[in-house]
């Protein structure tokens, strides 16, 4: 059985932000942060099926690699194409959406500008969580 | 045969002379008295029938040169009379060994011979002394004398003139205009060339204004011919000169003194089409001067892509990177807010919230600051799109807004045109936000949106009902971050009017206002129905 939230954002403050919101939720999920997405792909790689995260969060200014690269790569692994990447970024660009959207990213949010906005996006990532636990 | 001596044939006096002539030749041939007087005689005979009866007679003394030596004398004249009949003739026929008679188309030719015995014998040195001898001979009487004279005038004269014709031969063929003048400047000589250039002989010339020949930009400041010529050194000059036609062509001018101590100085010159080579010289100056301009359009239009590419990176990237800590201080501020504002007294509540409210209008300038540098030519995605439609999903993101303030949108029917769907909507959706932000008080916003059709262009009226604007500030409205209103009235970043009029202009098209204050406005958006591209 799945669990856990697989946030990979190099920003410490956002992944603190992340992380804090999530402790006020009804039915919080582990988070697992990762710093870029050559390191989450690796942290991916070292679990096995059951320890698989159920939802992966991904910003897209990452050094290294970026989110869509890193999307693209979750997207064509056998193991864990079939995991939700939500793309987790500052900016709303549209054309940047339909092509991560395109690459076959879950959905594309921008990151809270107030705290309760914060709260409502655990709150909605933990909700994913549970349906899909629910499902298997 | 071997001429010694030469005697003209036109009047009595001559005929003395040629007897005297024919007997000296007689004799210092070695022939004997008798045989001196009878060639003599002969010769007179003829001579005397030309000088009568034909023209321009001439007796030419000589020895033959066949090897059976004789004395010659050599009869020609015009060709008038047919000499045959004379009486003359027969008579000395009987008197020479032989006597011959050419008729040719202009001449008579009348040879009368007597054998020279031992003729083989004489050498040509010994004909050269004969010859000298006839020369060198003093003359017989006084009319010998004025003969010989003119006949020695005559051939000098000849001479000259040969030379003259040799000389003008030369000048009239060489193509140069040459001309030579006198030390007072006037004009001495011209040759054929440049008579007829100018179509002036030299006395015109000489009465001629000559600076007038000369282009008024050529002609050299403050300098008269005459001060030219008084200077006594030689001149170059490239002038236009005006020909017989009025035309003004480049001449390579050149004049040179000739001066003899003694003498006054005379001038030697002449001038050189150097039209052609003047017309490509500055040709090729013209060529090169507009590939230089050429060159440096093409590196300014180079500095100038690259600075615009620079400028929408930096526009791009900097409005990405500003946009991060923003966030994070309009978070921060929020979390402040929410989770101790009921810590603070009244002013840091104040304070507090202007620090929000600042962190969100930048927030709003960037994403504008954005949006304007992202309305760019080269990313105009042009497609067939109808403008209804684009209208209608404006209207629709302002739905809540609309709701809010009870406004009233209404559109009458739109076509279609060739144009950016994304650029389109973000121009419709500006001009629709003005029209829902800025109205009056009290009044729910009324925004009739129509179009007609002008030529080759849609003009799409957006009409409110709100507070309007001065048109005296029409032309500013359209700047980048003009605001007419203060920002605690009515929030914006005056970016709104700038992006509308860039949208228009890279489709070609045009945006303008009218309005009244407190009286509404209406803006114009004109669109072409094609891009020509």
């Amino acid at each position: 059985m799945r669990s856990g939230i697989l946030l990979v954002d190099d920003d410490k403050e956002d992944q603190f932000i992340f992380c804090d919101a999530m402790h006020y939720v009804d039915g919080a999920q582990p988070v697992h942060t990762e710093a870029n997405g050559i390191d989450a792909l690796r942290y991916l790689s070292s679990k096995d099926q059951q320890q698989l995260p159920c939802v992966i969060l991904a910003d897209l200014n990452m050094p290294k690699m970026t989110g869509s690269e890193f999307l693209k790569q979750v997207k064509i692994n056998k193991e864990f194409k079939h995991i939700p990447v939500i793309i987790y970024t500052t900016s709303v660009n549209e054309l940047e959406r339909q092509a991560c959207l395109g690459i076959g990213a879950h959905a594309y949010i921008t990151k809270p500008l107030t705290y309760n906005q914060s709260i409502e996006i655990a709150q909605m990532i933990a909700k994913l969580c549970r349906d899909l636990q629910e499902r298997r | 045969m071997y001429d010694l001596a030469k005697v003209t044939l036109e009047n009595e006096m001559d005929l003395v002379l040629a007897h005297k002539r024919s007997m000296k030749l007689a004799e210092i041939a070695g022939l004997s008295l008798s045989s001196q007087t009878t060639f003599a005689t002969a010769v007179s005979e003829v001579a005397r029938n030309t000088i009568d009866n034909g023209k321009n007679g001439c007796l030419t003394l000589g020895i033959s040169d066949e090897k059976k030596r004789s004395i010659v004398a050599c009869i020609k004249d015009d060709n008038l009379n047919d000499p045959r009949n004379k009486e003359g003739l027969n008579y000395a026929k009987r008197l020479v060994d032989k006597l011959n008679i050419f008729t040719e188309q202009d001449e008579n030719s009348i040879e009368l011979y007597h054998y020279v015995p031992n003729g083989d014998k004489i050498s040509i040195q010994q004909l050269d002394q004969w010859r000298s001898s006839f020369r060198n001979e003093p003359p017989v009487s006084p009319y010998d004398e004025i003969k010989r004279k003119s006949e020695q005038l005559k051939e000098l004269a000849e001479k000259i003139r040969q030379s003259e014709d040799h000389y003008r031969m030369l000048t009239d063929n060489i193509p140069l205009m040459m001309f030579s003048l006198d030390s007072e400047g006037a004009i001495t000589y011209i040759n054929k060339w440049m008579l007829d250039y100018f179509g002036l002989t030299v006395s015109q010339l000489n009465k001629f204004d000559r600076t007038q020949l000369v282009h008024h930009e050529d002609r050299p400041e403050e300098e008269t011919f005459l001060s030219i010529v008084k200077k006594e050194v030689s001149m170059k000059a490239e002038w236009r000169v005006r020909n017989q036609n009025g035309q003004f062509l480049w001449h390579l001018v050149y004049m040179s003194p000739i001066i003899k101590p003694g003498k006054p100085t005379e001038w030697f010159g002449f001038l050189v089409d150097i039209h052609a080579q003047k017309t490509l010289e500055q040709t090729l100056r013209d060529n090169r001067q507009l590939k230089e301009a050429q060159q440096q359009l093409e590196y300014h239009i180079r500095e100038l892509n690259r600075s615009n590419e620079e400028l929408q990176q930096f526009a791009f990237v900097a409005s990405h990177d500003l946009q991060e800590p923003l966030r994070k201080v309009i978070f921060y501020s929020d979390y402040f807010q929410s989770r101790l504002g009921t810590l603070l007294d009244d002013k840091s509540t104040t304070y507090l919230k202007g620090m929000m409210d600042a962190s969100h209008r930048m927030r709003i300038l960037i994403k504008d600051l954005l949006a304007f540098s992202q309305v760019d030519k080269k990313a105009l995605d042009l497609k067939r799109v109808n403008l209804e439609t684009i209208m209608k999903e404006a209207i629709s993101d302002f739905e809540l807004i609309i709701k809010e303030k009870a406004a009233l949108v209404t559109i009458t029917s739109l076509p279609e045109i060739e144009g950016d769907e994304t650029m389109l909507r973000r121009l419709f959706e500006n001009l629709l936000s003005n029209g829902l932000k800025y109205s009056r008080d009290g009044v729910a916003p009324l925004i009739a949106i129509s179009a007609i059709l002008k030529n080759e262009f849609v003009e799409i009226e957006f009409q409110d009902n709100g507070i309007g604007f001065e048109e005296e500030f029409l032309p500013k409205m359209f700047t980048l971050f003009q605001r007419l209103h203060g920002k605690e009235k009515f929030a914006g970043t005056g970016l709104g009017l700038a992006i509308c009029r860039k949208i228009a202009e890279m489709h070609n098209g045009s945006i303008t206002a009218k309005s009244r204050l407190n009286a509404g406005s209406s803006f114009f958006v004109s669109l072409p129905l094609k891009q020509n591209q």
